[in-house]
């Protein structure tokens, strides 16, 4: 019978079907592209009025309020489907004014009915603003954290059906969910997405006293009220606008580890980052947006996408600083690492004789893709170049799970005098190659440098 | 919504079908690599019987024979390998003897035996010995 000897290289299978789980990883990978895309639209249109309060108010000076008081008020929305609402006056709380407060109605435009006692009438137009600000819903909230914890845990080498079909369950129920709450929410609170600007006051004793009746044009002329601090945020008609902001930065960034689970020996690099982000401002101290950043470094590979909010400083001169904080959804994948071989006198807990040796041999697996749920917080310095062109210095600090594989294979090494002048050195391998995966937390501290396009 | 409730439902079935294997193995393997080492001042004359035993294709247990003469020059070295001992011929192999003779035109002489047993626990069995003398 002919000896089993062949001389073969080491061969490692990896058996995998072929077809099948490539179409699931397409199809997953579809719907991760679906899923940004369908959050961006989302964050236009969303459950906001839901939160908002029912009611709003017009401020009034004392004189106003006074004369007010004795008059029978009535406000309504001026349209062929005539809408009233009750309004009812409310002595100062914070400040000096009166308010004149009344239950929302929708209409840029309604009109105070002023009636008093002998007959006589004022038609007074009151200014309303559509109120903007971060979509809040399910997708653009819960959404991205809850795919971001359920991706944390995804094994890159095995599979992950439990993980995929939870994140594709949580991501069309919360998208079915908001596909009919918020048209069944803005059907319902349709009223509320309307306010007075708290920067309109009705001072003027003139604009309010009733008018004879008889008077026609005079009663249904009604001046529309003119706001007299204009703002890129409203305008002259106290109608609100909003500014979007794109920029795009450089960097470097230095890192530093902050905690390690499982002793990772590989280290991150400092190295260039780049970003493009782009904001939505509808107030003058605040904005909202989204940001996206990845690395420049043949070693490791992260991007990370943050939804922000930041407050915006405009005191200074021709400038703004601006600083806000950010969550997300991060991707990070090691590409090049070193193998290492160490050794260990400790065998399954025991000390080992001179004659023997564990070597312990740490095979790095590249190109293995984690996701993660970064934090950052930025500070950032606008110098305006034009109308709408700005330039930007900037700090920005990121948290970044790194995460580093190795196949670990342990084998004894025992020598032996087996007679006088002869020795035999065996090295014998033992227990199974397992995958040993070590997490590190990371703080990337960014310095960025940027141009900033203003878009009205 | 029809639409997206179909997607969901084809993604789910694909997903079912294809998480039916993404593991990582290895193969089986029963591997001994001996190195004979001269240290001596003369050439050595090596006689090595390897022997072990094994299910063949009928299911009966046989034993295999190899021998190997060489003679190492001084300061030379000579191997045996031995591989994939599951996959040709015999089954089951688990103990496998390297029977030793050396001597050289002088007094030099030593006969031993050197037994490697497989870990039945473990899919792969990698040996590396060096003798040396």
């Amino acid at each position: 019978m002919a000896a089993p000897f062949l001389l073969a290289r080491l061969s490692i299978r990896t058996k995998q079907s072929t077809i099948l789980p490539r179409i699931s990883l397409i199809i997953v990978s579809m719907l991760r592209k679906c899923l940004f895309t369908f959050s961006l639209v989302l964050l236009f249109a969303s459950c906001n009025s839901a939160f908002r309060s029912s009611h709003t108010s017009v401020r009034l000076s004392p004189p106003v309020a006074e004369y007010l008081s004795q008059q029978t008020l009535l406000i309504h929305n001026n349209q062929p489907k005539l809408q009233t609402r009750q309004v009812t006056l409310q002595a100062p709380f914070a400040d000096s004014f009166y308010t004149l407060r009344y239950r929302k109605l929708s209409g840029n435009s309604l009109i105070l009915e002023v009636s008093d006692s002998t007959g006589k009438m004022r038609n007074v137009a009151i200014p309303q603003t559509k109120l903007k600000a971060f979509p809040i819903s399910l997708t653009t909230t819960a959404t991205p954290l809850i795919l971001g914890g359920i991706f944390s845990y995804r094994d890159p080498i095995q599979s992950n059906y439990w993980d995929d079909l939870a994140a594709i369950g949580v991501t069309f129920f919360n998208a079915s969910t908001d596909a009919l709450a918020i048209p069944l929410t803005k059907l319902i609170y349709r009223h509320q997405h309307y306010a007075v600007p708290t920067s309109f006051v009705l001072s003027d004793l003139q604009v309010v006293q009733t008018l004879d009746t008889l008077d026609k044009a005079k009663l249904f002329t009604i001046t529309a009220p003119v706001n007299p601090h204009v703002t890129p945020f409203l305008d002259a008609d106290y109608q609100k606008h909003h500014q979007v902001h794109f920029s795009a930065n450089g960097g470097y960034g230095w890192t530093h580890k902050s905690s390690s689970n499982g002793g990772s020996l590989a280290t991150l690099a400092n190295c260039p980052w780049y970003s493009l982000e782009f904001n939505v401002q509808t107030q003058e101290n605040f904005r909202w947006g989204m940001h996206h950043m990845r690395n420049q470094d043949t070693r490791f590979q992260s991007n990370i996408t943050s939804l922000q909010i930041a407050y915006v400083n405009n005191y200074l001169r021709n400038a703004s600083l601006t600083c806000g904080v950010g969550i997300g959804f991060g991707s990070f994948k090691r590409n090049q690492a070193e193998n290492l071989s160490l050794t260990s006198n400790l065998l399954n807990g025991k000390r080992l004789g001179p004659d023997s040796l564990v070597l312990i041999d740490k095979e790095f697996i590249p190109n293995l893709q984690y996701f993660f749920t970064p934090l950052s917080g930025f500070i950032q310095y606008e110098r305006n170049l034009g109308t709408d062109v700005a330039w930007i210095v900037g700090f920005r600090m990121t948290q970044i799970k790194a995460r580093t594989d190795y196949y670990t294979r342990q084998s004894l090494q025992t020598w032996e005098e087996i007679a006088p002048g002869i020795t035999a050195e065996r090295i014998q391998n033992i227990g199974y190659r397992e995958r040993e995966s070590s997490t590190s937390t990371y703080m990337v501290f960014q310095g960025t440098i940027g141009l900033k396009i203003r878009i009205h | 919504m029809k639409s997206i409730l179909k997607l969901s439902l084809l993604s789910m079935v694909i997903l079912t079908v294809s998480s039916c294997d993404m593991w990582f193995n290895e193969d089986y393997r029963f591997k001994i690599l001996q190195i004979l080492q001269n240290n001596q001042s003369n050439k050595v004359y090596n006689k090595t019987v390897v022997s072990y035993g094994g299910y063949n294709f009928n299911s009966v247990y046989v034993r295999d024979t190899q021998t190997f003469f060489r003679s190492i020059q001084m300061g030379d070295t000579a191997q045996i390998l031995m591989e994939n001992m599951y996959a040709v011929n015999l089954y089951a192999v688990d103990t496998v003897y390297f029977d030793i003779e050396l001597t050289d035109s002088q007094q030099f002489n030593a006969k031993f035996t050197r037994t490697y047993i497989r870990n039945p626990y473990q899919t792969l069995n990698d040996f590396v010995e060096t003798l040396r003398f």
